[in-house]
């Protein structure tokens, strides 16, 4: 009998050592997938010129260097729009988020005439693509007249609302940023876990309706809204649509990145950024690829500077809620 | 008596309008005007001098985007196929992941952070450098991450050399391999997939599992028999996430196409007329898909 559960217990283990081995096979396999882009950016960034046409060079630079870094940060005016970047999507997640919560709440607790379209919208917004009302919404305001009054008040010429903030601030204050759908749809998710007995009793205190959303409603959900904080940003710093529509005089890191790359592959005209490049084999697409791998390394360092700081909420909300559950 | 006010009923009525005020005057202005007005750019010509005027045409717009435009009709075809394809190799992909990573063992908060990664490394610069590694040098380090693929980094090509020796037809071949070809592709789109499907698979009841344990049921049953009908409404989540995520990416070709038609080409009718037949057929597509998988899936409640 003894001998019996010993045999049990030896095939236990070598079935859990199987399903180890194989687990991490399967994980590393597909981490090494993620991660190979990634490896071979951080190793291209900072081989020198010579290490390329070297042909026993793969991965690991032999001339270490920062030239790369050094041309594209200088190129792009790392600094400047790094800045101009992170502050576009700091304060477009900022302006979106207190629309989107309040439709979020409005949907989630109260039960008013016509909710169940208004929701309908909601994931209308989710499903349009955003260049279908972008476009037409562009056009519209880069020539802005109401019943031509405006065209009468300004000697016949319409206002072009484009080359401002108007429509920035109009789309981000109204909850219509990039996927700002998504974020009302999770915030009416969270607010509906919360349990209602806590508003009630605030309620019977003689809370008003804003009071409860502002002193109960937010407090309990700052996850959420750090999460979804985290989103918006890492959504907008990445985007290049929204920020090249709605900002068309700030440069953000991906159009100095474009100007970078108009600059290594022609030369435009800026003496000072030809001084610096000229140490490098521009006709070779090998170089030209180093300095782009550097360059995009700039504009995605503080992108996984934030991830490394804040993972914890990116996965963990997820892996709680389901996102949407 | 005379009531004072307004009944509860209408005073949380007013109070919800409330709370929505901003982000109706958005839909009035921001989504609804818009769409209005792309709904008629789609019928008109378009033409744009110090303020853009219409001139009705009917249908033309769409009859150009379906029988006279080249690249519409092909973009469209890619962009569905590859959708077609690559949904359900993303669900069955992220619900491995997610299996894999629901125990707790050493290390599974770093390939956590790792799977988590392509979400944020979601930028069209980053995905513009893989496509570098391969378009502009043949050498053989810079053409491994060739196209968006990595048909380099797992040589699938050697593999298909070998299949189509044994006999296969090509077609076959590459239905076989092509997973192999796209598997970056899949990995980078499935982040958020992965932990839906891992807070699915993490809100089943211990007490289903130990009930199990208890009659006798091994861990393939459990896992059929619990896991896979317990994480189903997951499944729905996960493939309309995915479906609407790539349809709406701005870089699939219909996008990156209508973009270049309306800023380039400054050909707003068609562009409009574009939108509109797109977006028909991916609330067709949503909507068959949502009643198919809805049908289907189990509701623990």
């Amino acid at each position: 009998m003894s001998q019996l559960t010993h045999r049990k217990n030896l095939q236990d283990t070598a079935a859990h050592i199987g399903v180890v081995i194989l687990r991490t096979v399967l994980l590393v396999g597909f981490s090494y997938i993620i991660l190979y882009p990634v490896i071979l950016m951080f190793s291209k960034a900072f081989m020198a010129q010579q290490d390329v046409f070297d042909n026993s060079v793969l991965w690991i630079p032999r001339h270490f260097t920062l030239d790369n870094v050094k041309v594209a940060a200088t190129t792009m005016q790392y600094g400047k729009s790094l800045l101009n970047s992170v502050l576009f999507a700091l304060l477009s997640t900022l302006l979106q988020m207190l629309p989107c919560l309040m439709a979020g709440y409005a949907f989630a607790r109260y039960d008013f005439k016509g909710s169940g379209i208004l929701f309908a919208v909601v994931v209308l917004t989710i499903l349009v693509p955003p260049q279908q009302f972008m476009t037409p919404l562009y056009l519209h305001l880069s020539q802005f007249d109401i019943f031509g009054l405006i065209k009468a008040l300004n000697n016949g010429q319409a206002l072009n609302l484009t080359a401002t903030y108007i429509p920035y601030f109009l789309m981000s204050l109204t909850g219509f940023g990039l996927r700002n759908g998504l974020f009302i749809f999770m915030f009416r998710q969270s607010f509906r876990g919360i349990p209602r007995e806590t508003e009630e009793a605030a309620m019977v205190d003689g809370a008003g309706p804003f009071r409860i959303f502002w002193q109960i409603m937010l407090p309990s959900s700052v996850t959420i809204l750090v999460t979804v904080m985290l989103f918006s940003f890492v959504w907008q710093y990445n985007d290049t649509y929204y920020s090249s529509l709605l900002l068309p005089n700030v440069r953000t890191l991906p159009q100095a990145y474009e100007l970078f790359d108009s600059a290594i592959t022609g030369w435009n005209g800026d003496l000072s950024v030809t001084n610096m490049l000229s140490q490098y084999v521009l006709d070779d697409p090998k170089v030209l690829s180093l300095l782009r791998n550097s360059a995009i390394i700039l504009i995605l360092a503080p992108l996984l500077a934030v991830y490394a700081v804040a993972q914890r909420y990116f996965i963990q909300s997820i892996e709680r809620s389901g996102l949407v559950g | 008596m005379k009531r004072k006010g307004l009944s509860l009923q209408k005073k949380r009525s007013a109070w919800a309008y409330m709370f929505l005020s901003p982000w109706l005057f958005g839909v009035l202005f921001v989504f609804a005007f818009p769409m209005f007005l792309s709904l008629s750019f789609a019928f008109s010509n378009v033409t744009v001098d110090n303020g853009y005027s219409l001139q009705f045409v009917g249908l033309q717009n769409f009859h150009e985007a379906l029988f006279v435009d080249q690249n519409f009709l092909q973009h469209f075809a890619t962009t569905i196929g590859n959708m077609l394809y690559n949904v359900p190799i993303i669900l069955v992909y992220s619900f491995l992941v997610a299996v894999l990573l629901k125990e707790n063992f050493a290390g599974v908060t770093v390939f956590k952070f790792i799977f988590f990664l392509p979400v944020i490394l979601s930028s069209d610069l980053f995905f513009s450098l893989l496509n570098n590694f391969g378009s502009t040098s043949a050498s053989s380090l810079d053409s491994v991450m060739a196209g968006a693929g990595s048909s380099g980094m797992l040589q699938s090509l050697n593999l298909s050399e070998y299949l189509v020796e044994l006999g296969l037809s090509r077609e076959m071949v590459n239905i076989i391999t092509s997973p192999v070809d796209k598997v970056y592709e899949i990995v980078t789109c499935s982040g958020i997939q992965i932990f839906i499907f891992l807070a699915g698979i993490n809100s089943v009841p211990p007490t289903l599992y130990e009930a199990a344990t208890v009659e006798g049921a091994n861990g393939w049953e459990k896992f059929w028999k619990i896991t896979f009908p317990m994480v189903m409404p997951m499944i729905l989540v996960n493939v309309v996430y995915s479906i609407v995520d790539t349809f709406m990416s701005e870089s699939n070709l219909v996008m990156e196409y209508v973009y270049e038609l309306s800023f380039k080409n400054f050909n707003f009718g068609l562009s409009s007329a574009i939108c509109w037949i797109y977006f028909a057929v991916i609330s067709v597509i949503l909507a068959i898909v949502f009643a198919v998988i809805s049908k289907r899936t189990f509701y623990y409640t």
